[in-house]
């Protein structure tokens, strides 16, 4: 049953989902064509930085539309396929409420991590210019260094390190349809307005999750003012050392709250449900 | 074997306060039509929706075939809501392969041959069909399951009155005698010849269970001008 019910989820999230994920890989290839793929040494300073801002606002403007509409959708599809008129069919299928909930889990961080990869396929496609790359790899020590990539993460593998900024992001994709799946099912327990409680209920649990991170780098004394008061040419300060810390920090927290959300949303979804 | 349904002191009540359902006690063996009457807001939907597992009672037990609500109770169930439950995105033909996916007693042969009969075209896709359409749909689905207990809330209330004569025959034709079917509706009139018993809810509570020959030969009356009598505004 469970694969079935990925099989329906899936395919209606991929009605839209695929379409858009083409044209922001169109867009991104559009970009490169006609932005980034322009910038050569004898551009001036003003033009590099008409380029550069051009590209930065186009870039973050593309990414943002496609994540806001892959966590959107998947959301909606949750919110219609268990709250509303639909959730009359979902609840009376023989199936768990526990098997409703992973799937739709499974087949929201299935887009989710999609749409992670095709983010950073975007960004490798807007950025990774031929003038770029040669650029890049004729300072490369220079950059590692400023990274922090020396001592003991100086022989670390750049596959190695793909792989893990890759893995955490999946891990982060997953719990950010956790947190929105646990919002909408929150939002329910208002008595009217359900769909503007969803959203209130997504902001107090961001903001939450974002003072318990603040609080637990704090206590670990890794504070985000380092980021900008530490690095100096004498200080000992690494970038990638103080990033591993905080990812560390992150997982544990992304572990025990997405845990936490997902067993109050089957909760919510098995005890306390009541369809208008 | 076990009766359909069995109800003891089932209770929904919200913020300990309203009390959808009070203290309910019933128990409906197969083989019969059960017409579910009462006014608006006297917990015949909450009544449906405990049974189906779409709520949670407050207090009390609720049993299907012995069972209480859950995967078991669900195969058994084909249940009608009073509202379009299906995915409007989906076309007829897909929405039947979805039900013959998760009902092993759907019969798509049937509703095929159901929908053909009310000149239904199953290419296109839900949301470009008329309410009563809608309705037609959705009650060929349910009819086309071979359940143990057929729960329908307003099958003929969208729909018009050709189609409900058709729509009472798919009833009658498509349940067999060790199903029971339970009709909530407010047009007892329509429906009053194919009851076999109806059960009276008022306030959340049973004030009437009884058989529809009862009715008729014991205080000679119809089970429509009974309900106009208890229901007295």
């Amino acid at each position: 049953m469970l694969a079935k019910l990925i099989r329906y989820d899936m395919k209606s999230l991929n009605r839209f989902l695929p379409v858009m994920h083409f044209f922001v890989l169109l867009s991104a290839l559009l970009i490169r064509l006609f932005i980034t793929g322009r910038i050569q040494p004898s551009l001036s300073g003003s033009q590099l930085d008409f380029l550069l801002i051009i590209t930065f606002i186009l870039c973050f403007t593309v990414i943002v539309a496609l994540s806001t509409g892959t966590y959107l959708l998947a959301g909606i599809r949750f919110y219609k396929n268990i709250f509303t008129d639909e959730g009359y069919l979902t609840k009376t299928l023989p199936v768990t409420n526990g098997t409703h909930l992973l799937s739709k889990t499974i087949a929201g961080s299935i887009w989710a991590v999609i749409n992670m990869f095709c983010m950073y396929l975007c960004a490798y496609i807007v950025i990774w210019t031929p003038y770029i790359k040669s650029l890049a790899l004729s300072h490369k020590e220079d950059i590692l260094t400023e990274f922090g990539f020396v001592g003991k993460y100086a022989d670390i593998p750049f596959s190695a390190a793909l792989a893990v900024l890759l893995l955490f992001s999946c891990f982060g994709a997953v719990s950010s349809i956790i947190m929105i799946y646990a919002s909408v099912a929150v939002g329910q327990l208002f008595k009217s307005h359900r769909i503007l409680g969803a959203v209130v209920s997504y902001f107090v649990i961001s903001t939450l999750l974002s003072v318990l991170m603040l609080v637990a780098m704090m206590l670990f004394g890794h504070e985000t003012r380092l980021l900008i008061t530490a690095p100096s040419a004498e200080s000992d300060f690494s970038f990638i050392a103080y990033m591993v810390e905080i990812m560390k920090i992150t997982t544990g927290l992304i572990l025990v709250s997405s845990t936490a959300l997902y067993i109050m949303t089957y909760y919510i979804i098995n005890k306390k449900i009541n369809l208008l | 074997m076990n009766p359909i349904l069995e109800c003891f002191g089932l209770t929904k009540s919200y913020n300990n306060m309203y009390h959808a359902l009070d203290n309910l006690n019933l128990t409906l063996e197969r083989g019969q039509i059960i017409g579910l009457l009462g006014p608006n807001g006297s917990g015949k939907t909450t009544f449906i929706k405990l049974i189906n597992d779409v709520l949670v009672p407050t207090k009390g037990e609720i049993l299907i075939n012995g069972m209480a609500p859950g995967v078991e109770t669900k195969k058994i169930i084909s249940y009608l809501p009073e509202r379009t439950y299906l995915d409007e995105m989906m076309k007829v033909n897909e929405i039947i392969t979805y039900f013959s996916d998760f009902y092993d007693n759907f019969s798509s042969e049937r509703a095929y041959q159901m929908l053909s009969d009310l000149q239904i075209d199953t290419n296109v896709r839900l949301r470009t069909l008329s309410k009563g359409t809608k309705e037609k749909v959705q009650l060929i689905l349910v009819m086309s399951r071979d359940a143990d207990l057929y729960i329908l809330d307003e099958p003929i209330g969208g729909v018009d009155p050709a189609a409900r004569d058709y729509i009472l025959n798919t009833i009658l034709n498509n349940y067999n005698e060790n199903a029971a079917l339970l009709i909530s509706t407010h047009l007892i009139r329509d429906i009053e010849n194919i009851l076999d018993r109806v059960l009276f809810i008022k306030q959340g509570q049973l004030v009437l269970n009884a058989a529809v020959d009862e009715i008729r030969t014991e205080q000679g009356k119809s089970v429509d001008a009974l309900f106009r009598e208890v229901f007295k505004c």
